[in-house]
Order: C-alpha cells, then sequence, then structure tokens
C-alpha cells in the first residue's frame, strides 16, 4: 500500500509548524497513502453529486445556487487533490478551512432547494462528500477529532434541513462513525508502520553486529589470544604484553557480547549479561545459555553487590588471585557465587572491621542484598581463598522481583 | 612446559591420535606445534568441518580439538556428524568465552569436553591428553551451561527429562565456582576418579536425553517407525 518511504514524520501528526512553508508538514508513508485515499473518496463523492446537481437541474428552488454550491465543491475538491497528493493536506489550518466549507455548502442546500425538498428526504447538495472534511480531519488528529468533525458536519445538516428526520440522524451518525474509525486507523496504522520500521533498524543492527562481530572474532581476537598465549610461556617482558593483550581481548569480547538485543519482558533483563562482562584475566564467568530475568533495580543491585565483591578480590586478595563468578538460577532463588584463590579472611577480621565502626566491603555486600530479601554467607580459610554466596529469592506475585 | 603435565603426557601420550580443526591458520599452526611438541601425533589439521567429516575415516583420530565458529558447516554440527559416525571420537570444544549456545549445542551434540581458547599450551595438553583417556575436560562455564541446562529442563514443559542427581549438582557447582576436579575431590571427600565419573555422568544424560528428543521428534514428525 505504502509506495513512499517507511519513515514517519512523527511531528506531522502534532500542529502545523510555525515555521511556514520551510519545514511544513508532510505525510510519509502510510499517512500518504490515507491522504490520497481520501482524496480519491473526494473525487468519486463528487462525481456522484455532480450527477444529482445536474440531474434535479429543474426541480431546486434557486438552480443558480446549487451550481455555484457544485462549483464550490470542484473548486474545493481539486484543492484537496492538489495538496494531498504531495502530502501537504496534513495540516490543522487545511483541515479546519476544508471543514468549514463542507459544513457551509452544506448548510446552502437550504437557499437552493424548496422547503418540501429538504424536509422531504432528498439528500443536501453535499451529502457523502460531506464526510470528506470528518475524513481529514481523522487523519490529521485521530479518532476523537475525526468523531467531532462529523458532528460538525451533522449539525450543519440539521441546520440546511430546519432539524432532523431518521434518514438525516443515520447519515450524520454514518459520517461521525466514519470520521472516527478514520482517525483510529490512521492512527493504529502510523503506530504500526513506526513498530515495523523499528523492528527493520533492529534487525539491521542485529546484522551489523554479527558481521562486525564475525570479523572481530575472526581476526583482532585470535592475534590477541595468540599474544597472550605464547607472551605468557616466553614469560619476562612478553608475559607483560600478554596481560595485556588479555586484558584488550577481555575487553573486546565484552564490548561485542554485551550490545544485548534479544527482547526482554519489560523492566525485567538479564542478569547473566551484565555478569558476563566482568569477565577479565582474571575472572572467570560461568553463566546458564538461558537469560537469569530480573526486575530492573534488582538486576542493578545484585550486579553492583558481585561487582564489590570482584573488586575487593582485585584489592586485597593478591596480585596472582584469580577469581570466579558463578550464576545459577534456582528457579525461586537467584544465586551468584564468587570465589577466589587468593589469600582468605583472618577469623574476626570482619568482626573487627565492623566494631570499629568501618563498613567493609562484606557488610556493603551483605547491606544491599538484605535489602532485596536476600543473604550472604562468606566463608574463608587463611590461604585458601574466599566465597562469598549471594542468594535473592525471586518472588513473582509480589512484582518486586523478576 | 611444566614438569607436571610433562610427566603426565610422557606416560601415556604416544599414539594418541589427534585432528586439529580451526579455520585460523595461525591458531592452526600454534596448536599443532604444540601437540607435536608434547608428542601427540597430528594426525590432520583441517580449515572447516566438512573436511574434518570427510578425513576422520580416513586417518582415525582419537582427539578431535574441534574450534566451534567454523566457516560452513558449524562446530556444533561437525561435532554431530563426527560422533554419529564413530562413537568412540572424543571431541575437545575450543572456543572463545561468550559463545554459551554454541557449546552447550555442541555438548548435547556429543562434545566430551570444553576449553577455552585462551587456554596455554601447558592446559591444553593436559586437556587433550585427559580428554584422550576418557576424562570429561570441564570449565567453570560449561558446568554453568550444564546446570542451567538441566533446571530448564525441570521447569519446562519436556517430558520426562533427565534429571542430575544430588551429588552430581553439588560436583558441577564446585566446577563452575572455579575448582579443580582435585579440590572438588578434597572439598567432598571423594577419589578424583568418583569426581571424574559424576561429571561424566552428566554430559552423558544430557546427550542421551537429546537423543532421545531428537528420536521423540523424529517419530512425531513421520521419519522414523
Amino acid at each position: 500500500m505504502s509506495r513512499g518511504g517507511v519513515v514517519v514524520d512523527r511531528g506531522s501528526r502534532r500542529a502545523p509548524d510555525a515555521t511556514g512553508s520551510i519545514g511544513r508538514p508532510v505525510a510519509t508513508g502510510v499517512l500518504l497513502s490515507l491522504w490520497r485515499a481520501a482524496a480519491v473518496f473526494r473525487v468519486a463523492a463528487l462525481l456522484f453529486c455532480g450527477y444529482l446537481i445536474v440531474r434535479w437541474r429543474n426541480l431546486y428552488a434557486e438552480p443558480a445556487v446549487a451550481f455555484g454550491v457544485g462549483a464550490a465543491m470542484l473548486l474545493l475538491t481539486g484543492v484537496v487533490v492538489l495538496v494531498a497528493w504531495p502530502g501537504r493536506a496534513h495540516r490543522l489550518g487545511f483541515v479546519l478551512v476544508d471543514t468549514a466549507g463542507c459544513a457551509a455548502l452544506t448548510i446552502l442546500t437550504r437557499v437552493a432547494q424548496q422547503p418540501g425538498q429538504f424536509h422531504g428526504g432528498m439528500p443536501t447538495l453535499t451529502s457523502i462528500w460531506g464526510a470528506g472534511a470528518a475524513i481529514e480531519v481523522g487523519l490529521l488528529l485521530g479518532g476523537a477529532a475525526g468523531v467531532l468533525a462529523g458532528v460538525v458536519q451533522f449539525a450543519a445538516s440539521v441546520i440546511a434541513r430546519e432539524g432532523y428526520d431518521g434518514r438525516t440522524l443515520a447519515n450524520g451518525v454514518l459520517i461521525v462513525i466514519v470520521g472516527g474509525i478514520v482517525g483510529y486507523l490512521a492512527t493504529a496504522a502510523v503506530r504500526a508502520e513506526h513498530e515495523r520500521a523499528q523492528a527493520a533498524a533492529d534487525r539491521a543492527r542485529l546484522i551489523e553486529r554479527d558481521r562486525l562481530t564475525r570479523s572481530i572474532h575472526d581476526g583482532v581476537l585470535q592475534v590477541l589470544g595468540l599474544v597472550h598465549r605464547r607472551g605468557a610461556e616466553a614469560g619476562g617482558e612478553w608475559a607483560d604484553l600478554a596481560s595485556e593483550a588479555a586484558v584488550q581481548e577481555a575487553a573486546l569480547r565484552a564490548l561485542i557480547t554485551s550490545q544485548e538485543l534479544a527482547p526482554t519482558p519489560a523492566g525485567q533483563r538479564s542478569v547473566a549479561a551484565d555478569l558476563a562482562a566482568l569477565r577479565s584475566e582474571r575472572v572467570t564467568v560461568a553463566v546458564p545459555d538461558d537469560p537469569v530475568l530480573l526486575a530492573w533495580q534488582v538486576a542493578d543491585e545484585v550486579l553492583a553487590a558481585t561487582r564489590e565483591a570482584v573488586r575487593n578480590v582485585e584489592r586485597h586478595a593478591g596480585d596472582r588471585a584469580r577469581a570466579w563468578v558463578f550464576l545459577e538460577d534456582l528457579g525461586d532463588q537467584v544465586a551468584v557465587t564468587v570465589r577466589d584463590d587468593g589469600s582468605g579472611i583472618q577469623p574476626g577480621r570482619l568482626d573487627k572491621a565492623a566494631a570499629e565502626g568501618r563498613v567493609g566491603v562484606a557488610e556493603s555486600i551483605r547491606g544491599r542484598v538484605a535489602e532485596l530479601g536476600g543473604r550472604v554467607r562468606i566463608s574463608s580459610t587463611p590461604g585458601e581463598g574466599t566465597e562469598i554466596d549471594i542468594v535473592v529469592p525471586v518472588d513473582i506475585a509480589r512484582g518486586t522481583l523478576r | 612446559m611444566s614438569d607436571e603435565v610433562a610427566g603426565l603426557v610422557a606416560s601415556g601420550r604416544a599414539g594418541i591420535r589427534v585432528m586439529v580443526v580451526d579455520d585460523h591458520p595461525i591458531w592452526r599452526r600454534a596448536v599443532e606445534r604444540d601437540l607435536v611438541d608434547a608428542g601427540f601425533d597430528v594426525v590432520a589439521c583441517v580449515a572447516d568441518g566438512e573436511a574434518a567429516v570427510r578425513l576422520a575415516p580416513a586417518t582415525r583420530p582419537d582427539v578431535v580439538l574441534m574450534d566451534l565458529q567454523l566457516p560452513g558447516i558449524t562446530g556444533v554440527e561437525a561435532t554431530a556428524g563426527l560422533v554419529g559416525a564413530d562413537p568412540a571420537i572424543r571431541v575437545l570444544m575450543l572456543s572463545s568465552s561468550g559463545e554459551d549456545a554454541d557449546v552447550l549445542a555442541a555438548a548435547k551434540a556429543g562434545a566430551r569436553g570444553y576449553l577455552v581458547k585462551s587456554a596455554v599450551a601447558d592446559e591444553l595438553i593436559e586437556a587433550v591428553y585427559r580428554t584422550a583417556a576418557g576424562e570429561a575436560v570441564f570449565s567453570p562455564g560449561l558446568a554453568a551451561l550444564v546446570l542451567g541446562e538441566f533446571r530448564r529442563m525441570a521447569s519446562g514443559t519436556i517430558a520426562d527429562p533427565a534429571r542430575l542427581t544430588d551429588r552430581e549438582t553439588e560436583v558441577l557447582r564446585l566446577v563452575a565456582k572455579g575448582l579443580t576436579a582435585k579440590q572438588v575431590a578434597d572439598r567432598l571427600v571423594l577419589s578424583h576418579r568418583t569426581v571424574q565419573n559424576h561429571v561424566q555422568n552428566t554430559l552423558r544424560k544430557l546427550q542421551l536425553h537429546n537423543k532421545v528428543q531428537l528420536t521423540r521428534w523424529a517419530i512425531e514428525q513421520g521419519m522414523a517407525d
């Protein structure tokens, strides 16, 4: 249906641009197609109304007024087609003038027709053509405004007929419904189009990421990995270079895997991807393949607690200490373990720090996890490293987690 | 090479036939040299999975060192092809960390172990040797993946999922926390052999379950009797 671009000028659904012709709102994509369809409707409706006017020319009280109204309808339709076709009719001023024009021409029916005619069921001069303005208002401002424009047109025909009968009412209701439905559909179509464009952009980004990842994986990472490996074996200065290469390799790997694009439920994210970013030469991260979804704030806290624990290893466990981060989804709980093979914590050191009023890392982690209703277990053997187990309950019913 | 590893491999490496599958020429050459230096019999070095599957019957490798990221058929497909043709072939996966889905898929397809690509030469040699000896070479990452997979099976809609015993779960958790097989044995007061058996069993259950699922799927699709 849409022959135009898929990009929708979202601003064009708002009030017209104050800057005038420069930056004038232009309907594009699906909206442009709808405007052109509205223009086609106006032409078809005009042909129908014109046919009636010509056919009943001898019956009118004032045939000249009837032809004048017909000429005005022709003019207005021409303007609508010329302006709407390139998408430039999508402006408040334009649709208001059109609405007023349609209503005025409808009211003139009263002058053109005999009282018996406008009381007796002859269609107004504008009949279905008058629905065009309601359609346009719907396109520009949505369903509610479309309904309102339909009501205006209905009111005009009530004036033209000095009241209303069953048929006037039925016609009026139809125009109101058309305005409302067109407005609603236009809004929905624009939204769908926007979402489709978004999805296409996501897909393009994903493909681009894959391409980059592949090329980085096949090239730079392999060489860095090799430098890391060979350098470590060579020792000395080369070992420093190797360790630098390993840091860069881990950073680059974290970079290309961190751009998580998989859709996750609103308000949640997988803490696994965040933890994986902690990987480095000295930090091994083991996570399940399935995403471990947590509410954003919970994920933040768990991540912060884990980061503190890892940083603590880097600071206090000794230069050669390695750390392992292990994430496990236990169904009703999520567990994160940070273990190191460093110097360990001397017995009583944590208690002493707490007694002296110093809030150590352990207390900070405990505090964070306690906020989430979880618990922390710290076990350590001097000379054999430390293990920090963080367990956070996952309560779906409370909605605070997951 | 450390003395420990040298002693380990010297005792039994002679005659262990190894195939190297890696599309990166620098890596392939480096790994081949390490393996030859360590006394392994490198029977083939190929750049893609098709060549690995094609050459396996003629070269009869005991261990296939398989990079999971390959051009053409993937390392996972190549693993399935190799193990399908000869269940005795032991595939040791080699991949970069962060390719978790592939590692898990290859484990299900019949791979016997996993080593991160950044492992130094000693670790590589030891891993190949252990794989040849029938041990399952596990990294913490693989242990977490396997635990996660059994968790997924237990909570999902799969009919009669495979389950781990409490002991197996306990062992895998310790491996996932970075403990070596020896440290796990010490902590649980088990023999090294027993720990190895538990680890191997988890992989075997995973692969068996995968086979059952595939068969069931084939039956449902009307592809088998």
